[in-house]
């Protein structure tokens, strides 16, 4: 970002495709599998690259751009008036889906590496998004509570809070499927 | 801390951006270049009109006019005017001379000081007092 910075147009390409795939997985597992996140993406490159002389080095490039990302995401779903799609998992026509439910009949009954990531997937889209959010930087960016609280514009004990419930609600809903794999 | 949790939570794959998702932000920004110059150029354009519109009118009102214009000005007023404006200044400045406080250099500096303007006391003392 500093070569781009000073000048160096060929740094924005080097930006785009070093930090595409971050974007589009953390677009992905915050918003749900239905989401339409490619544009988000693109909007956020594109505000990167406006943010040129306005940005300053005080913290990773990535929470820079994970905090344009993020507030685009939200800004998108407060807009389009489907405050369901941070809050429910939805199928593709925009109908709530079902929550993970252990004690119906047991699709899992032969657990594989793909029913844990759909279980997983389920059980995130049913986390309040803030803890979502929380846990999706935590775990999957690795950023820690100051970079998170900075992005979600919260304070860096709010975070350890949201990460603490989202973690107990995470072992809440997934604890089943795990029962379940032990019986096996 | 890498519990059961962690391990499940690995699970989830990323998602990767398409091939041509770079190509895709390059396209986005050029046309936005596009729309952002094509905007300036209406802006600028109406600028223009404006400022021809506005001379032309203006030579059309001021047809057979003098470039600059003149004021009539009743010259012997003015000069009765100044001249009582000038007696006043030295009658105001006779009347200081003669309660010298032109001379009293600690005075002086307090005529040009409002908060420290004692002399104003000292010039009325007897007279404020007595009147009231």
């Amino acid at each position: 970002m500093l070569a781009f910075q000073a000048g160096d147009e060929s740094a924005f390409d080097s930006l785009v495709k070093e930090y595409q795939n971050a974007a589009f997985a953390m677009l992905r597992r915050i918003l749900g599998p239905h989401a339409m996140v490619e544009d988000l993406a693109q909007e956020a490159f594109i505000r990167v690259y406006r943010a040129k002389d306005r940005y300053r080095p005080v913290g990773k490039f990535t929470t820079f751009l994970y905090r344009i990302t993020y507030n685009l995401a939200l800004n998108r779903v407060r807009d389009d008036g489907r405050h369901r799609l941070l809050s429910l998992p939805q199928s593709p026509e925009g109908e709530p889906m079902p929550l993970p439910d252990s004690k119906a009949e047991k699709p899992w009954k032969a657990p594989n590496r793909a029913n844990w990531a759909d279980h997983v997937a389920q059980a995130l889209q049913a986390l309040p998004r803030n803890q979502r959010s929380a846990l999706v930087f935590q775990h999957y960016d690795g950023l820690d509570l100051v970079e998170i609280g900075h992005i979600l514009d919260v304070s860096p004990p709010a975070v350890k809070s949201l990460l603490h419930r989202a973690r107990e609600n995470m072992r809440a809903l997934l604890q089943p499927f795990k029962d379940a794999e032990q019986d096996e | 801390m890498n519990d059961w949790l962690d391990t499940a939570l690995d699970e989830l794959p990323g998602e990767a951006a398409p091939s041509d998702f770079a190509d895709q932000v390059h396209v986005a920004l050029a046309a936005e270049g596009q729309s952002i110059l094509r905007g300036f150029g209406f802006r600028r354009l109406g600028q223009v009109a404006a400022a021809i519109f506005l001379l032309v009118g203006g030579y059309w009102l001021g047809q057979g006019q003098s470039w600059q214009a003149t004021r009539d000005v009743p010259q012997a007023e003015l000069t009765a005017m100044e001249l009582s404006e000038i007696a006043a200044l030295y009658e105001n400045r006779e009347i200081l001379e003669s309660w010298e406080l032109l001379e009293n250099s600690s005075l002086s500096a307090s005529s040009f000081d409002g908060a420290a303007a004692t002399w104003m006391l000292e010039a009325f003392p007897l007279k404020e007092e007595g009147s009231q």
